[in-house]
């Protein structure tokens, strides 16, 4: 038998480990203040997080029964995030992250309706004040508004105005005059590509791919929101990606490995004057800025090009992005209250002076401000690209579908996959269509 | 009676390690069986109604998917393994030897095998870019090649890609018990083969290899089975791509369940898997076996 | 030349070919790591030229002052720790006992104990993660470093234990039989007398848990959802991100991380390759 002071031992260990776990576990402490998590997918580089933090303490401090506690969750990580706490129920109480997520999270009765802060605005005047109708129309799903848009993340193509003048070139207006100058300025001997985009299984890779599909006059969905990617919009899809591809697989003008380019490799070959044409986020602005003001000085912004469609698809990828509100949240009037003050004119303004164009307002008010015009490249951007944004689920409204849809990367796979040679442009937008259906019929 | 309370006094201190294996190793298993029994998708509703074997029918025999997922994962495996072993038994051959520095460069061969595996798939990312990787520049200055080579991009190189990275981390552990197994060997016996004219392969094969043979046995299967279900370096690394050629088991298990939010089927696809690698194990234990009795042999 | 002298020639010469190999393949398989000391202290700037230099031109810690300074890296730096430190004293206690009965003690089950160790070594950590989160999340854990710990012990164990069990082997029945005659208590004696003679493969266990816990990516991941929590391998991943890619802060993070564990291991290898000897070998 085991001795009595062996026992005791045991007990000791046993009640120490105890002791152990109990450091461990959170303690939540229960005040009357409202305590509110808010996840965040963009705002997390250290620049954007201490502008953010700025802001938080405003808001803080004119509503001193809030407290706001900030959590990046990196873009990468965000669907198992996400995931894991609706199934663990440790979601926070806002979020600002991708497109289609709060109708993805609304169709699995997460979401909190945001009717009344449209409502709000539609009284106030904000909405009118809107842009685009589009910005907060695609958050409509099953007669509810599931979140409201905060910011405009666009997609220009950038180019060297010095490369087109030594060439003699305009900057091309459609696809045959791009086709064209990407061809003449490639220039390996001086390790210039013509053009550099994302090829890789990414989400920014479709994005692009995004923006020729409209230009073609093909799309995802139709107007009432049905599938047509691979049926009737599939010979302008297939055209789309046969015009993008053909850059890498045909001219052969882009660099060699962009089957594994994310968004951060055509940024870099471009401020390192690599690239005659480089596709991007509107972020590249502000690296310009800061690594190659000399570049920055020779980089324009192209208009949104003119496809086979013509002017009707003279469209770009460009993204609103939504904070919402979880419906079991034991804050949600606080929650929307923060919600209400964060998206109004002249609040993010130190988002925007922190990494200069990779965040844009939603708000006519706020963009044509000084400091917009007083930036060549974001006056170019706000000329060129801003007018023709538009996103995934064009010319329908929002699905909850299309978050799958977005978070496999459906439809960067046939980019990937076309690059590398693996299938035909019509191949991959028939398998594509084939992945998708299922999400649809499910 | 004291054997009874020896017993006893075991069963005690077997008891926390059996409650922590069975409650976070057992159970989960047992919690997974079932839901790759259930709908389980957060996209539809009802996730807890039964669909009896269908997710399972669904990966054998309606989606090429598994299958050839499989067939990637073995070719990462096989390939993983050999190579690291010989990379490891060339290394240990060369240690085997009574040379200044033995313990320094021990240690130094071992590096590798502590370096985090997020770090280590970071870095050898940064390392094999086509633009910006230091190991094109290298072999551009030195003029192996005169185009970068498309490591992670080119579907035919990233396997191999990826495969190196996985030797690097897996040989270090081969290496160490590789080296220890050589000990074994008894120095008369090779003296008295150099006197017979034996050249080094034929010491190797006829001398050396005999005493290794079972911990290498063993050391290839446990290291089979490591390398079977890894999923830090390659989803770190080229997250399946590019066009899906390094889509190994446990990449399309994570996939599945945390972007397509198909637990169930993710859950069938990786008890399939659990499958393969109790074949290895069973394989592993009975070579084991036999093996363990010849080394014995060999050594009395 | 006598055959003496040949003879010392050619074995000079041997020796210099195998260091010549040798300080070859130490070359080859550390230059990642020199490489990503080396990048950590180049300025972004550096880090993209087109003419790569082996060291820094404009040496910085600016990078290691930024991850520092500008994100969470402190507060992941201190989860790491403890999540790895609590995890591996966890691992140590539980496994000792459980070796030394394995190793000394018949008792009926014990084969089976032995196979039950095999194979839950070869359960897929992908294939526990899914169901392991829905008992985490009954029992209340999700979210805590307690989740962490009782997983990385439970993955451990096996192995730990296995490692353990060569040692105990190794140290002579006959002690162990002197101190009961002389009427002490089995754990007494256990304790007294066997324990200490096994330090080396506690050095080896406690290593082996401690790097365990501080490199491990996917539970945390998933396991963790407030950022305070995090540990140091979630907090390099989300550099990577979807639209930015900081190799400058992804260098240095990368440094921050494997600098310690990679000083513990210099300190202690000599016990760890005596343990992985222990475990594997005699296993």
């Amino acid at each position: 038998m085991v001795g009595f002071k062996d026992f005791d031992r045991r007990q000791a260990v046993v009640a120490g480990l105890g002791g152990l776990f109990m450091l461990t576990a959170d303690n939540a402490s229960a005040q009357a203040q409202a305590n509110l998590t808010f996840w965040t997918v963009r705002l997390n580089t250290p620049e954007l997080s201490a502008a953010l933090k700025a802001i938080l303490n405003d808001f803080e401090a004119q509503n001193p029964g809030i407290k706001i506690k900030h959590e990046p969750v990196s873009g990468n990580l965000v669907y198992p995030k996400f995931l894991t706490a609706i199934r663990g129920q440790t979601m926070p109480d806002i979020a600002e992250a991708y497109s289609y997520h709060p109708l993805q999270f609304a169709a699995a009765d997460q979401m909190e309706p945001m009717d009344d802060i449209i409502e709000l605005w539609k009284g106030n005047g904000l909405l009118a004040d809107i842009f685009s109708e589009y910005a907060y129309k695609k958050f409509l799903w099953r007669d509810h508004y599931w979140g409201v848009p905060y910011n405009l993340d666009i997609r220009p193509i950038y180019y060297r105005k010095d490369l087109l003048e030594a060439k003699g070139l305009k900057p091309p207006r459609n696809w045959d005059e791009f086709q064209a100058a990407a061809i003449a300025l490639n220039d390996p001997a001086n390790g210039v590509f013509g053009v550099v985009f994302p090829a890789g299984n990414f989400h920014i890779a479709q994005h692009f791919y995004m923006s020729f599909m409209f230009q073609a006059g093909g799309s995802i969905l139709d107007k009432d929101g049905n599938l047509v990617f691979g049926t009737t919009a599939k010979d302008a899809n297939v055209k789309a990606l046969t015009y993008l591809t053909d850059f890498a697989t045909k001219h052969k003008v882009t660099p060699p490995g962009i089957a594994s380019y994310n968004t951060d490799e055509p940024h870099t070959l471009y401020v390192q004057g690599r690239a005659a044409f480089g596709f991007g986020t509107g972020g590249l602005i502000s690296r310009l800025m800061k690594e190659n003001p000399a570049l920055a000085e020779k980089t324009g912004i192209l208009e949104v090009l003119e496809g086979p469609a013509g002017p009707s698809g003279k469209l770009t990828a460009a993204f609103y992005n939504p904070m919402f509100v979880w419906k079991h949240s034991p804050a949600k009037d606080a929650a929307k209250t923060f919600v209400k003050w964060f998206v109004q004119p002249g609040r993010l303004e130190r988002l925007y002076q922190a990494v200069p164009g990779q965040h844009w307002p939603i708000f006519k008010r706020d963009i044509n401000t000084d400091r917009v015009k007083s930036n060549r490249l974001l006056k170019e951007a706000l000329d060129n690209v801003v007018p023709y944004s538009t996103d995934f689920a064009y010319p329908g409204f929002g699905r909850p579908e299309m978050g799958v849809i977005d978070g496999e990367k459906m439809f960067a796979a046939p980019v990937n996959e076309v690059v590398v040679g693996a299938k035909t442009p019509e191949k991959a937008v028939l398998d594509a269509h084939e992945a998708m259906k299922k999400v649809f019929s499910s | 009676m004291f054997l009874q309370r020896r017993a006893r006094f075991a069963y005690f201190l077997v008891l926390p390690s059996l409650a922590v294996i069975t409650l976070l190793d057992i159970l989960p298993i047992i919690e997974s069986v079932v839901v790759s029994l259930q709908n389980q998708n957060m996209g539809r509703s009802n996730p807890e109604a039964f669909v009896g074997f269908a997710h399972y029918s669904r990966a054998l025999f309606e989606e090429p998917t598994f299958w050839t997922s499989l067939w990637k994962t073995v070719i990462w495996t096989a390939f993983s393994v050999a190579g690291a072993y010989l990379v490891a038994l060339g290394l240990a051959l060369l240690l085997n030897m009574d040379i200044w520095g033995r313990t320094l460069f021990r240690a130094l061969f071992l590096v590798p095998w502590v370096i985090p595996d997020v770090a280590t798939a970071l870095l050898w990312k940064w390392l094999y870019g086509d633009e910006f990787g230091v190991i094109n520049f290298l072999l551009t200055k030195v003029g192996i090649i005169n185009k970068p080579v498309l490591w992670l991009s080119d579907p035919l190189m990233a396997m191999p890609a990826v495969v190196l990275v996985q030797i690097w981390k897996l040989y270090p552990v081969m290496f160490v018990v590789l080296l220890a197994a050589l000990q074994n060997v008894p120095k008369e016996l090779t003296e008295s083969a150099v006197i017979d004219g034996a050249g080094v392969m034929q010491r190797f094969r006829f001398v050396t290899f005999p005493f290794i043979k079972a911990t290498s046995i063993i050391l290839t299967l446990l290291a089979s089975i490591w390398t079977f279900q890894a999923f830090d370096i390659v989803y770190l690394l080229t997250g399946g791509g590019p066009a899906g050629a390094t889509k190994i088991l446990p990449t399309l298990v994570y996939d599945k369940a945390f972007w397509g939010l198909e637990m169930g089927y993710a859950s069938a696809i990786s008890l399939l898997m659990l499958l393969c690698l109790l074949v290895i194990s069973v394989a592993y234990l009975t070579i084991y076996r036999t093996q363990g009795l010849q080394a014995d042999e060999a050594r009395a | 030349m006598t055959k003496q002298t040949l003879d010392r020639y050619r074995l000079s010469f041997t020796l210099l070919a195998v260091y010549c190999v040798l300080v070859a393949a130490v070359t080859v398989i550390l230059f990642p790591i020199f490489w990503m000391a080396s990048s950590s202290l180049k300025p972004a700037p550096e880090l993209f030229a087109r003419n790569l230099t082996m060291l820094p031109v404009a040496w910085t810690l600016e990078n290691y002052r930024n991850v520092w300074e500008g994100t969470s890296f402190p507060i992941y730096f201190w989860n790491s720790f403890k999540v790895a430190a609590l995890s591996t004293l966890l691992t140590v206690l539980i496994s000792v006992y459980a070796a030394y009965a394995i190793a000394r003690i018949r008792f009926r089950g014990r084969g089976a104990y032995g196979i039950l160790l095999l194979v839950t070594q070869m359960f897929p950590h992908i294939l526990l993660v899914n169901p392991l989160f829905i008992i985490i999340q009954r029992v209340g854990l999700l979210n805590t470093h307690a989740a962490l710990i009782v997983a990385y012990t439970a993955f451990s164990l096996p192995f730990t234990i296995w490692m353990l069990r060569g040692f105990f082997e190794a140290i002579p029945q006959e002690l162990e039989e002197a101190a009961a005659i002389d009427g002490a208590s089995q754990i007494t004696t256990f304790h007294k007398v066997i324990l200490p003679l096994a330090g080396p493969g506690l050095a080896a266990v406690t290593m082996f848990g401690f790097i365990r816990g501080w490199n491990e990516f996917l539970f945390a991941l998933v396991f963790l959802q407030s950022r305070d929590l995090f540990t140091l391998p979630i907090g390099l991943a989300s550099f990577q991100e979807e639209y930015t890619f900081r190799w400058d802060l992804i260098m240095a993070g990368s440094g921050i991380i494997t600098l310690p564990i990679l000083f513990f291991f210099l300190l202690m290898q000599r016990f760890i390759v005596q343990g992985l000897l222990g475990g594997a070998v005699k296993g």
